[in-house]
């Protein structure tokens, strides 16, 4: 059945905005981590619009909403990434695959860490941006992306692995640049 | 927890980096870009755009939050994870997989396994057969799992099963009690070492107010697989469901699971049920087993986390009765198990009416 966005007249914006401000920064981080710079706007508008929307239901403490905005990027990301996926199907190719995370446009300040992040499966590094950079507990991170504590900590495990061991190959090509001069 | 055990690997992540001189991007104001996208979606809701959604049923809604309420406070048995990270389990060793007749745990967990579709439709089949009855009263479910937690005192370290029986009590006001027995606990040998329980084990009992579950949630749930599917996915939309075929399985799956864990479950539900779950292309069939109570059933499955995990369902043959779910992580090193583990399980043991309560 359709329904509508709520009217400025029904719903008071302001705490909404200031929802808004409060995390849109670590949901553009998080969105880009999972789809990409190129369809992070129309993920991100297209999630508030959810938020909006639905404004009357979801919870009332600041860390449950901020989790509840995560979630609804989450699926929004997702949903945009299956569009985009029909799409080249349909065209055999030739739409161009636009929902490619580009990590370095979500860490540009630091090389290194774009690197080990795209060098990271796509889980792995999700469990890692959710926690390791933008701080909500395992629990929430779980939550947010859809599985168990036990899977986002094996995540979470097997990212550091992977870090850990590429961290040690950087060090050790290092050091034989350095014997080189 | 393994939430304390993820908390660490977070500090070990962020040590890690910060060895390395690497840093995460610092928190910013919103941008440019974040303030149009803001003014264009409050444009949109000033001009009341029409988006398509499905109201939500206050009811339901009601239901979904208590649900979850009770749900938490049922946890350690429900959900089996009560084990605490940092240290090594005094044993290898969880409780043994269940033999199933015509899958390999750990081919499923790979990916094989055939749809469980044709046997689901048996099922559902065989429940519609059963008599429907329709209680009045409380609803009394019980059932029996266990825990798995771990201690450390002194920095001896030691991980126990704990056996937990179940008895949960919905009134038709809706207000909720849920008591619980734990029995003496078992080290990973099956040694007895909760010594100094009193007889009969630690009790807890809980009471929630009236209103805390709606008790005609179930019995009035459609019939139709296709509007009950609705339904379920519905219940569990801010959960995830329908992100993909697997996790609308799971879902499915969770939300059958729940529906069994307060209330008497008319047969023709379950055979609704068991319809909406044929029609799942990711369950697979794990064919006939017997249940740690030694019931018949057939099992079916489903792939969790690209096969991180695996949640079975014990349903039986007999009469359409859900009776036990499994869950299977593809391994625990953090148990000393490289192979398929079992986590948790739960036996619904009996779902019956009690008009004098």
């Amino acid at each position: 059945m359709p329904g509508s966005l709520p009217s400025q007249r029904s719903v008071d914006v302001a705490p909404f905005e200031a929802l808004y401000r409060a995390t849109v920064r670590d949901v553009r981080v998080y969105v880009t981590t999972l789809v990409g710079a190129n369809l992070a706007d129309d993920v991100l508008a297209d999630s508030y619009e959810v938020v909006l929307r639905r404004w009357a239901d979801i919870p009332k403490p600041f860390d449950e909403r901020r989790m509840w905005v995560f979630g609804v990027a989450r699926r929004t990301a997702l949903a945009s990434q299956r569009r985009v996926a029909e799409a080249r199907r349909r065209s055999d190719g030739l739409v161009p695959d636009l929902a490619v995370p580009d990590v370095a446009d979500l860490v540009a300040a630091d090389d290194r860490l774009a690197r080990l992040l795209g060098a990271l499966p796509s889980k792995e590094r999700e469990a890692m941006m959710l926690t390791a950079s933008l701080d909500l507990t395992v629990t929430e991170a779980a939550r947010v992306a859809g599985c168990t504590e036990a899977a986002m900590s094996m995540r979470l495990t097997r990212a550091r692995r992977r870090v850990a061991d590429r961290l040690a190959t950087e060090a050790g090509a290092e050091m034989e640049a350095d014997d080189v001069r | 927890m393994f939430a304390e055990h993820g908390r660490g690997e977070v500090e070990r992540i962020r040590a890690l980096l910060a060895d390395a001189g690497v840093a995460f991007e610092p928190e910013q104001a919103p941008s440019q870009a974040d303030e149009r996208i803001l003014s264009a979606v409050l444009a949109r809701a000033d001009a009341g755009s029409a988006v398509a959604v499905e109201p939500r049923r206050p009811r339901r809604r009601t239901v979904l939050r208590a649900a979850v309420a009770a749900t938490a406070v049922v946890g350690v048995v429900v959900g089996a994870l009560a084990w605490q990270g940092g240290g090594t389990p005094a044993a290898a060793g969880t409780p043994a997989l269940l033999h199933f007749a015509d899958a390999d745990v750990a081919q499923v967990l790979a990916g094989g396994g055939e749809p469980a579709g044709a046997v689901l439709t048996e099922l559902a089949e065989v429940a519609a057969t059963q008599p429907v009855t329709a209680g009045e009263g409380a609803q009394e479910v019980t059932s029996y799992g266990w825990y798995l937690s771990s201690t450390d005192t002194n920095g001896v370290k030691e991980t126990v099963l704990s056996p937990t029986r179940q008895v949960v009590l919905l009134r038709p006001d809706g207000s909720l009690r849920i008591r619980e027995e734990r029995t003496a606990a078992l080290d990973l040998e099956g040694r007895v070492i909760d010594g100094d329980l009193p007889p009969g084990g630690a009790n807890s009992d809980e009471s929630f107010p009236t209103g805390s579950l709606d008790p005609t949630r179930v019995a009035g749930l459609p019939r139709d697989p296709a509007a009950l599917r609705d339904v379920l996915l519905a219940d569990g939309e801010s959960l995830g469901c329908g992100t993909s075929d697997s996790a609308t399985a799971a879902c499915l799956l969770r939300a059958v699971i729940e529906s069994h864990s307060f209330e008497v479950v008319p047969a023709d539900v379950a055979s609704a049920f068991w319809a909406v779950l044929a029609d799942q292309p990711d369950l697979v069939t794990m064919g006939s087993t017997t249940d740690r109570l030694g019931r018949r059933g057939t099992a079916v499955a489903v792939r969790i986390d690209e096969g991180e995990r695996l949640l079975v369902i014990v349903i039986s043959p007999d009469d359409g009765r859900l009776l036990e779910w499994d869950e299977i992580l593809a391994s625990a090193p953090h148990l000393g198990s490289d192979g398929p583990t079992v986590i948790g399980f739960k036996l619904f043991e009996s779902a019956r009416w009690l008009p004098e309560e």
